[in-house]
């Protein structure tokens, strides 16, 4: 069925030309540009308690490495040397012992900087940077100018005839968001649906079906004109009016944490 | 006819022809039909040259024949000749060898070969060997030595087994919560898709074609800890020790 479709696909996407019978509603696509997490989440009880579990088993089963036995072997011999004792071969006595280079090694580790979890943005509280809270899902939200009023919605513009919905979203992407923002679609198909109706009716349309699409970030930031916000799950409920929020949670990965 | 019209023609000169002509072919009469002054130089032929001013008998010169009035050289005409035609190569003689260089020379070839196919099958036979699957030899002597002295006691085991039960209902649950998860999402799919629909039937059939371009895809991360900013990792030294196993 899949393959068929292949076969007979008409050809590259807008070769056709895309029309609709008469409706009351505007077809509107929205873009939900996610950034996934960059750090592993954080452990919780019962998994900091079974990792520890896997290492011990897997130190008992182990066998002891060079290191080790290098380590006990100087024990040995230091404590032949104490007893002063006649067996004991100066030269096999190890100049560097097992402990200096463990000592160094450990010093070596705390001398690299590891980068922080906690970013610039994060300390400041700015929220238009996608460099920030990077264990979470990071959800763009932007201004939207719906009538006289200015919503916090994720960018989305009219579906304009012609066009297919995908390509209504590239477009609004790279008209809303800037050049600089690159994302990565990740279906041709809308993944969630809202609609809204306009207080008054505008050129015979009583309101709008709004359809998601979900990509994901790849790099650049949104251009700020737009005052873009990068939302975790928990933020979003606060910033997006209620029900839009909800159409919106119902196709994104739920965080545990 | 040639020669009866000639006969008729020139009189005096067809019988000297005649008596000339006598065992040769008719292309050679031809050639010795020239009459040149040099040659002949009797009344009748003189005569004969009355009746052809032109010449135009000669066909080839006789000049280097010799001058002799009564005698008529017949082998002068030769100056046509086809050669004899063989239809073939000469047959080249062959050159005879020392059967003793022959036969060295069949046997330096075929040993040649034969250590060719000996050294194919030595080949064969020796895989190279893959070190890194073979514990080396200083490992399995300290075996003993390399052993861990452990003893879990009882409640240690208890309690190791009563986290790997809790471990198991939590992946359960995390299990269930994933499945779920999808089914919620899929759902979410579905409905905007039949909304879609709904809306224009054109732009449905064009959402629900696969995107190609995502074919090959990968992804990677998250990592245990976030990048550092322009940090260019150091390069370290290594020396390669694999051995050369030459075929």
């Amino acid at each position: 069925m899949l393959l068929r479709k292949l076969i007979f696909n008409k050809g590259p996407i807008g070769s056709t030309i895309f029309q609709r019978g008469r409706s009351s509603w505007d077809i509107v696509t929205s873009v939900c540009v996610e950034r996934l997490p960059v750090v592993t989440p954080p452990l919780n009880d019962i998994q900091k308690r079974f990792k520890e579990l896997l290492w011990t088993v897997e130190v008992e089963k182990s066998l002891k490495s060079d290191h080790e036995l290098r380590h006990e072997n100087d024990k040995v011999q230091a404590e032949l040397l104490k007893n002063e004792s006649i067996e004991v071969d100066l030269d096999a006595v190890s100049k560097i012992t097992a402990q200096d280079f463990e000592d160094a090694s450990q010093d070596e580790l705390s001398k690299f900087k590891f980068a922080d979890i906690v970013t610039e943005a994060d300390k400041n509280g700015d929220k238009g940077t996608y460099e920030r809270c990077l264990q979470r899902h990071l959800v763009l939200v932007t201004d939207v100018k719906l009538g006289n009023k200015v919503w916090k919605l994720m960018p989305q513009g009219l579906w304009k005839e012609g066009e297919s919905l995908r390509q209504t979203a590239e477009r609004v992407i790279s008209e809303q968001c800037g050049p600089e923002l690159k994302v990565k679609f990740l279906s041709n198909a809308p993944c969630g649906f809202y609609k809204y109706k306009y207080p008054n009716e505008i050129d015979g349309k009583i309101g709008a079906k709004v359809f998601f699409y979900y990509a994901n970030h790849d790099n650049g930031e949104v251009s700020k004109k737009l005052n873009p916000n990068w939302l975790t799950r928990k933020e979003m409920v606060e910033a997006l009016p209620d029900r839009y929020n909800k159409s919106v949670q119902s196709f994104l990965i739920e965080e545990h944490f | 006819m040639l020669f009866r019209n000639a006969k008729v023609a020139i009189g005096p000169l067809s019988i000297i022809l005649r008596c000339m002509h006598l065992g040769l072919s008719g292309l050679q009469l031809m050639g010795f039909s020239i009459v040149t002054p040099n040659m002949i130089d009797t009344p009748m032929i003189i005569s004969a040259r009355d009746t052809f001013p032109s010449k135009s008998l000669a066909i080839t010169s006789a000049a280097k024949a010799p001058i002799n009035a009564r005698n008529i050289n017949t082998s002068a005409v030769v100056q046509f000749r086809i050669t004899d035609q063989l239809w073939a190569e000469p047959m080249k003689k062959k050159k005879k060898m020392d059967p003793a260089i022959i036969k060295a020379r069949e046997d330096r070839r075929r040993k040649k070969l034969e250590k060719n196919i000996r050294r194919l099958e030595k080949n064969a036979r020796q895989l190279k060997p893959i070190d890194e699957l073979e514990p080396p030899l200083h490992l399995t002597d300290s075996l003993g030595k390399r052993k861990r002295k452990v003893q879990v006691t009882p409640e240690q085991q208890e309690a190791r087994d009563v986290l790997l039960k809790e471990w198991t209902r939590y992946k359960k649950q995390e299990y269930m919560a994933n499945v779920a998860q999808i089914d919620r999402i899929m759902a979410s799919q579905r409905r905007a898709l039949d909304k879609l629909y709904e809306e224009s039937e054109d732009l449905y059939n064009e959402a629900i074609m696969p995107d190609l371009s995502l074919v090959p895809y990968s992804i990677s991360g998250p990592y245990a800890s976030p990048p550092i900013k322009n940090y260019e990792s150091p390069d370290g030294e290594y020396t390669d020790i694999s051995k050369n196993w030459g075929n």
